[in-house]
């Protein structure tokens, strides 16, 4: 199973964006487990630092940010997920 | 025979999105085309207290969605496609966009401003690794760090002030020319131990190994400041080139001309909003979208008339 963190916050402009994309790429994969962090929790804000996340919105695959900031590509998104199958 | 639309609406801030809620409200057929994100610029507000009929005040996104959703209730059909080039056919224009192309009777040009780059080494190779352009978005991450403001608009001196609750230290950089304007909040900025006010000083570049540490700035001479984000807040520039080579008239600023029914040089075609550079509030924005709205219905109306 791959694990798919998605980072954003509810003030973040580009993040809805990101989330639409994010959302159509990985619809139909059944090897996903996509998680919802929220840079404007505790939680969340810890969990971003301990990637060295300096912006939403962002990406992370198996516990490594792949993609930060908008726009990005579905192509990149789909190359990085292939990534993480083939290790 | 491709769909007609009544209006083309390009854009889906303040000004697109009142325009949709006006037209769509009186059964005309809208289509707004967007770049995914609904809202515009009024998105980065962290607080919009000055919009009328909201006395406590809401976050931008909050108000945006409000806008939405009354558009959406009067029918506007929305796409997210980047348009690319205007024509006018003579009964209808033709707008152009990276998914094919649409008919319209008339157009609403709604396209706001875009964020200008600081276009300095670094600057790229540090997007998302220190160098941020959305200071509510990504404050949180510079908890007890050290961060630059570079900018001289409105947004820089506000931003800056509300990154003081997360940062250790702000330098604010507004560039040799010093702030646009005298404003109200620059004297809380200059009053608050956690801000440093670094004027005469232009940004030459963001430095850094895998994240940022430093910007180097030149007043003279060469100086070096240790930061561990930098956040571009530069006033913005018009997104309208593709608009102005299909031969609406720009200013030389890249503003749209209009007069006070928001018509545009071309018949049928408005302009509304950020991209004709007046008000920059989002009720102007607002009520700019409405004037757009109610003449390209009279324009409809006469239109139709035989």
């Amino acid at each position: 199973m791959i694990k798919i963190e998605y980072f954003h916050n509810p003030v973040c402009p580009y993040c809805p964006a990101a989330k639409r994309l994010l959302t159509k790429v990985i619809e139909g994969l059944n090897d996903i487990k996509l998680i919802d962090v929220n840079t404007y929790t505790e939680e969340g804000i810890t969990r971003g630092t301990s990637l060295n996340l300096m912006a939403v919105p962002a990406i992370a695959i198996n516990g490594v940010v792949k993609l930060t900031g908008w726009p990005f590509e579905a192509e990149d998104l789909l190359a990085y997920i292939d990534e993480a199958r083939e290790k | 025979m491709e769909k007609v639309w009544d209006v083309i609406i390009i854009g889906a801030g303040p000004a697109g999105l009142t325009a949709g809620i006006y037209t769509a409200r009186y059964g005309h057929s809208i289509l707004l085309l967007h770049s995914g994100k609904i809202g515009g610029r009024a998105l980065e507000a962290h607080m919009i207290e000055n919009y009328p009929g909201f006395p406590q005040g809401l976050p931008g996104t909050e108000l945006m969605k409000l806008f939405h959703q009354q558009a959406t209730k009067f029918g506007v059909q929305f796409k997210p496609e980047t348009v690319i080039g205007l024509a006018d056919a003579g009964d209808y224009k033709i707008v152009s966009t990276r998914g094919g192309y649409h008919q319209g009777k008339t157009v609403v040009i709604a396209t706001g401003m875009q964020r200008k780059q600081l276009s300095v080494p670094g600057e790229m190779k540090f997007k998302g690794r220190g160098v941020s352009y959305c200071a509510i978005c990504d404050g949180p991450f510079f908890k007890d760090k050290v961060v630059a403001v570079i900018g001289s608009g409105h947004e820089a001196v506000t931003d800056a002030l509300q990154l003081t609750h997360a940062a250790s230290k702000v330098y604010i950089v507004p560039g040799k020319k010093g702030f646009s304007e005298n404003y109200d909040e620059l004297a809380l900025l200059r009053s608050n131990s956690k801000v440093e006010v670094i004027e005469g000083h232009d940004i030459v570049e963001i430095g850094g190994s895998e994240f940022v540490t430093n910007i180097k700035l030149t007043g003279g001479k060469i100086e070096t400041i240790d930061v561990d984000g930098v956040f571009i807040l530069l006033e913005h520039v018009s997104t309208s080139n593709i608009l102005v080579e299909a031969g609406v008239d720009a200013d030389e600023g890249g503003c749209i001309i209009v007069d006070k029914g928001q018509h545009t040089n071309l018949p049928g075609v408005y302009a509304a909003g950020d991209c004709s550079c007046m008000g920059w509030q989002v009720v102007a924005a607002a009520g700019d979208g409405a004037k757009a709205a109610l003449s390209a219905m009279k324009y409809l109306k006469q239109k139709a008339t035989p």
